[in-house]
Order: C-alpha cells, then structure tokens, then sequence
C-alpha cells in the first residue's frame, strides 16, 4: 500500500484542469489545436500553476507519452550552463517521432541563471530552433534579458484568488475522506500565502493526524513548518537578554532542523513583521543581518556566525526616541492643512 | 614586556637545574661529534621540562649558530630539503660554527607531514654539522626509523622543589611580592612544566602580588589545557602569554572557537560579549578562507582575533573562578546538522519525481514531510515507497 504526494496526484491532467489562469489557458489550447507554438515564457509567483500548465500542454500535445518528448531542466538545480547546454544538445539529437513537429524543453527557475548564462541559452535556442520548443519558467520576468523575452511570447501568471485554493482544497479533502471546518480551509490558505503546493502539501500533512480538520490541526502544523518563535529570539536580543535568545534560537535550529542559511532567511524574514520598533532599529537590523549573511557564507561555522550576530543585535536600541518625532510632524502638517 | 619564559632562559648549560644527565649527554655528543657514529641527538622529555632551553644554552655558552626548524613550520619533504639542505652543506656566513634543531618533531602529523620524518633522516646522513632534534615522546611509532640514527638524551620530569626555587629567584628579581604557599601550590600544580610555571607565574603578576586565593584562581589543570587556555584568555590581558600558550594545546582553532563561545557569557558583560564573538566570528572567517585558498598563513590572524581579540575585548576581568563548560550543545547542533544533510539527501532523490527544485522541495516540501515522518511513521512510510525513497 503506498500513498502519493498529493501535490501530484491532483496536478491537472488536461490545460482544461487547470485551475484560474483562463487567458493563459485558452491561448495555450490554441497551440494544442495548430500543432505548433513559439518559445514561451511563464512568469508569476510560486505555486500558481507554472509547471502545471507546461506539463498539461504537454500532455495535451503529446499524449500520454509525453515524457518522451519533454525534458524538463530546473536552472537552480543544474551545475552551471554548460551541463544545461549539454543536456539539451543531447535531447534535441533525436528528431520528434510524433506528429507535433518539434519537442519541448521545459526549463524551471529560469531566473536563477545569470546574465552570461542566459545569453549562452539564448544562443542554445537559436541553435536548436528547428526541432524543439523552449518553455521558460520564472518568478519575475524582469530578471529574463531581454533578448530571450524577445524571442518568447511572454505568459503572465497570475496569483490565485482565495475561493480558488479553498475550493481545491475541499475538493480534495472529499476525496481523500477528510472533513473541515470552513477556518481550517481558511488558515490553511493565508498560511500558504496563496502557493497552491504550499496549501496543498500542508493539507496533506494535517492529514498525517486526524481525518476532522480544523483550525488548531492546521496551526499544529504551521508552527511545525514555519517556526514562528524566531521573532521572539530577535525581541530578545533587542531586548539584551542574549543568553536567552541563543537558547531559543539554537533550540529553535535542533527542533526544525535548519540550516544557519535557512535561519538567517527566517529572521530577515521576521525582521519586517517586528511590531513596536523604531523604523532605524529595523534598518540596523537589517544591516546586520546582511552583514551576517555574509560572513555565514565566508565563514566555516554557522553557529558561531549566528551567535555573534544576536550579540550584535543586543546593541540595538529597538525603542529609541526617534519614534515619536514622525507624529509629531504630522500634528504640525495638520496644523498647516487646516 | 619581554615574555619571562624567554628573559629567565638559562644563557649557560650550568644554569640548568635538575637536568645533569641529559646536559652531559648533550654536551658530549656536541664535543665528540666528529667521531660519533651518530650525527643527531633525539632530545626528549615532557613538555616544560627544558628541552629546547637545553640547546639554546649549550649554543650561548659555545658561541654556536642555530638554524632552527620548527617541525610545525614545515609541512612536506620539499620544503624540510630546501631549507635544511643549504645548512647542512654551506659553512656557516659568520666562520664560526653551527648546530641544527629541528624542534618538535613529534608535532608533524602523519598525513600532512607525510615524508618530512624521511627528509629528515636524509639531512642526518649527509650533516656535516650536528642535529638535535626535540620531541615529547620519542617512542611514538613514525619515529622508529628515526631513532636508529640518533643518540638520545632523556630529561626528566622536573621536581616540584626545583619549579619552586625557580619561581621564588623569578620573584626575587622581579621584585614581587609572593606568598610562600602560593608559589609551592602553583609548583605543584605544574607537574613539573616550568614554563607553564613561569607563564602562569607572570600572568599572575600582573595583577600585583601573589597570593594563595589568586593562585586558587590560576590553579593549573593539566590534563585540560584548553581549561587554563580558557582562562588565561578571559582574565589575563597579556597577549604574548595567551598566544603562548594557546599554541600548546592540542586542540585546534575551531574548538577553541566553540570552547569560547560556550563560556564567554558567564566572564564577560554585554559590551564585552559584543566585540569578542565578532572577533570569534571574524577568526571563523580565516579559518575558512585557509581551506578555500590553501593559505596556512591565515591561520595566524584566525589564531589572533579568537586569543588576542577576545581576551581584549573586556575592560576587567572578572575575579571569580569559573568552571567552563564543554562546548555540548553545539556539538549537537552539528550532528542535527548531519541529519540534515541526509534530509537534503531525500530532498536530491526527489529532483524530477515532483517537478520542482531541490531549493523548493526544501522549503516548501521537506518541512511537512517531516512533520508526517513525526505524527504518522506509517503513513511516512507509505508515502516515501510511493516516492521510492
């Protein structure tokens, strides 16, 4: 007996699955009818149904032996261009054996490879125009040159609405014989900030519980995924209290397992929702954080790197008197409107 | 301020005390090196006990030139040959004669070393000038071959009696106030290392006189130097000792980096915490970038900003002992850390299977299948067969 990861057992078979991005859609349908397509470009935010919509042209265009004529790539992943570059070459070798004439190269995280990669890449596409499609995927267009988007019709993503994502996540839950309270959807879709594999992984391990979700199942899992504690590690540097915070910060790293990259991520993260403190406090906090980061990736060990960033941070004065000058300046101006 | 160490080394082989055989021995093989069969000497004795002193006296009472090689200074038999060869075959510049040390041979270690105890045994048999060679143990088993070309000269352990008269002429001459107990107490405390007699002896000065609750305070432990590093570096202000005797521990930078960074909290305040654990995290840097430029030299100035930048970054010292902690936690946080390679592992096999980046499956993926793993062993199990993983 085994169990699928929900994330694919629910991918859109068809473009007509597909959930939302209805202009994007219904242009891709037009290339599955012509049989033929340019290179394209998809760009939006995570989890909005990038590698969905490329994996259901696919299918749509190709059949069910679509695996034979997609190699799909994740710029992040590969160990610099020239191994992107070889796989390809090696991929657009065989011609296509089907009646669509060409074959398709899906390329994820496109916007992970540098400029100098990208020009290499644009050079690629145009060697192997004749036999394959490029499909790009990337999160901001903008990091894209613009050669590459020149030569691509370009496909904005959208992000996807509220009562999208809950209605996928009940039509799941029926299926999988899960019941729910309308909240726990909800907590559920503010958690995943709108990434449908985000909500959907998360659905998936409410389910590893119990089978009656609601809310406290769901927040059981966020704060397992996403230690919230950080911002009380950084109240408590501010605050001085530094033995505190490296007890709870390293207890924090012991019970999720995270990296010092992954920890240094979650506390610039949190550095932005930190309430009550003077906006220059969050710059010099800001500030050190980078400043850290960087000497995490320069130095050998992490801890010591973070340890000595939160003794950084006791120097911080989180509640200087500056706070109050912004207010009153806006008396003032009220003053002068009136 | 001149270490005591090197200010009250013996300028004469008659200034050594407690050492008469090993001096004899020394002296002969010097004299009666044209007919000796054997062109080294392996001086050896526990660390403190004065064996290098031994040799510099000898050469300062004979007028003789030292060409001396620190066995941690070389790392491979091409540099031991090009440095040894020269002065092994060239009469010395100045016309008058020479010797050869090669200090602490036992500090080369296997792998890095490796060929450097050969190169030594060729410089031997091509000397024309006399080699003594120091280690603190002779027997180990890289230097069998070793010993076959050299004579050897045992000192032994140095009396407590013979530490405490040494102290008291240091006091003497440096005009300190000392209690009689504190200095007995800390001559037995050494275990018959006078250097770490003397070193201990002037970090204690300087903070006036000497008196038996100050020694409480310096008491040595033998077996856990990195202990007495510790607190040298936390409650002295002299840099020269703390590099000194950091240089003699057995443990590297990085350990004494974690060692540091566990205890700092309970010796330093807040300002003083501050600036040491930059200078820990900006020696964790030189560390670092010794591996990635294959430059050994930075590990002077890792050395330096964890010593010297901790040790400066109080004002005061704080006067009570403390018992240090082992660096525990973060030694867990490193096997925590093991375990999450092996997560990163699941996290590669993945690649493909569910259309997205390792960075992704990371982020997005990872922490709800481990959340399953922790809830639901079974239904974990289920899933990653799916996966076949």
């Amino acid at each position: 007996m085994t169990l699928e990861i929900w994330t694919e057992k629910y991918r859109p078979k068809t473009l007509s699955e597909v959930r939302s991005q209805e202009a994007v859609v219904s242009r891709l349908k037009a290339f599955v009818t012509s049989k033929n397509m340019p290179h394209l470009l998809f760009s939006g935010p995570a989890g909005v149904g990038k590698t969905a919509s490329a994996i259901a042209l696919a299918r749509d265009l190709f059949g069910e032996t679509w695996h034979n004529s997609v190699l799909e790539l994740n710029a992040s992943d590969e160990r610099g261009i020239d191994i992107v570059r070889n796989k390809i070459k090696d991929f657009a070798r065989s011609k296509a054996i089907q009646d669509v004439p060409f074959k398709l190269i899906y390329l994820d995280e496109a916007d992970a490879l540098t400029k100098d990669a990208q020009h290499a890449l644009r050079r690629t596409m145009e060697d192997y125009a004749q036999s394959t499609r490029f499909v790009l995927s990337c999160n901001y267009s903008s990091k894209i040159i613009s050669p590459i988007q020149s030569r691509c019709a370009v496909f904005r993503f959208k992000h996807l609405p509220r009562e999208i994502i809950i209605k996928m996540l009940s039509e799941i839950s029926e299926k999988e014989d899960l019941q729910f309270t309308a909240g726990a959807l909800n907590l559920i879709y503010e958690a995943s900030e709108g990434d449908a594999r985000k909500a959907e992984n998360l659905l998936q391990a409410c389910s590893a519980i119990t089978n009656n979700i609601d809310v406290t199942v769901v927040e059981q899992v966020v704060s397992f995924a996403e230690p919230k504690e950080i911002a009380t590690v950084i109240e408590a540097a501010i605050s001085g209290k530094f033995l505190d915070a490296k007890e709870k910060l390293f207890d924090i790293m012991i019970k999720h397992g995270l990296s010092g990259m992954d920890i240094i991520a979650q506390i610039q993260k949190q550095i932005w929702n930190l309430e009550n403190i003077d906006e220059k406090a969050r710059l010099e906090l800001i500030k050190a954080c980078g400043d850290y980061e960087f000497r995490l990736v320069e130095g050998a060990n992490e801890y010591i790197q973070l340890e000595a960033m939160l003794a950084h941070f006791t120097k911080i004065d989180g509640k200087s008197s500056r706070k109050l000058l912004p207010d009153i300046h806006l008396l003032h101006r009220k003053k002068d409107d009136e | 301020m001149k270490q005591w160490v090197q200010k009250y080394q013996p300028k004469k082989l008659n200034e050594i005390i407690g050492q008469q055989k090993a001096v004899a021995e020394v002296y002969n093989f010097w004299r009666n090196f044209k007919q000796s069969p054997k062109k080294a000497i392996l001086v050896h004795g526990p660390p403190g006990c004065g064996k290098t002193s031994l040799i510099y006296a000898l050469a300062n009472q004979e007028n003789l030139e030292i060409v001396q090689i620190n066995a941690s200074n070389f790392r491979n038999k091409d540099r031991v040959e090009s440095i040894l060869k020269p002065a092994t075959q060239q009469a010395s510049i100045f016309g008058y004669r020479k010797i050869i040390l090669i200090d602490e041979i036992d500090g080369m270690s296997g792998q890095k070393d490796r060929g450097g105890v050969k190169a030594v045994i060729e410089i031997i048999k091509k000397t024309r000038f006399p080699i003594f060679i120091t280690a603190n143990d002779p027997w180990m088993d890289k230097l069998r071959t070793l010993r076959n070309y050299c004579q050897m000269a045992g000192l032994g352990k140095l009396d407590s009696s013979i530490v405490f008269k040494q102290l008291n002429s240091i006091c003497e001459m440096e005009d300190i106030e000392a209690e009689e107990l504190a200095l007995k107490k800390l001559a037995v405390s050494v275990g018959g290392d006078l250097r770490a007699a003397i070193n201990d002896l002037q970090s204690m000065a300087s903070s006036g006189k000497i008196t038996n609750a100050e020694l409480n305070l310096w008491s040595r432990e033998r077996d856990e130097t990195i202990l007495n590093v510790l607190k040298i570096i936390f409650k002295s202000f002299d840099p020269k000792i703390a590099l000194s005797v950091s240089n003699d521990i057995k443990e590297d930078i990085n350990t004494l980096n974690l060692w540091l960074e566990q205890n700092i909290i309970s010796e330093y305040d807040m300002k003083s915490l501050v600036s040491a654990t930059d200078a820990i995290s900006k020696s964790d840097i030189f560390l670092s970038r010794i591996h990635r430029w294959q430059h050994w030299r930075f590990l002077i100035y890792a050395r330096a900003m964890s010593v010297v930048g901790v040790q400066q970054a109080k004002k005061e010292a704080n006067r009570h002992a403390m018992s240090y902690k082992k660096p525990g936690l973060i030694i867990k946080m490193w096997q925590r850390a093991a375990k999450r390679k092996k997560a990163k592992g699941i996290a590669d096999q993945l690649e493909g299977k569910l259309h997205c980046s390792t960075r992704v499956l990371q982020k997005d993926f990872m922490p709800y299948l481990n959340f399953i793993e922790e809830k639901n062993p079974e239904m974990y199990k289920k899933i990653t067969t799916s996966l076949g993983i």
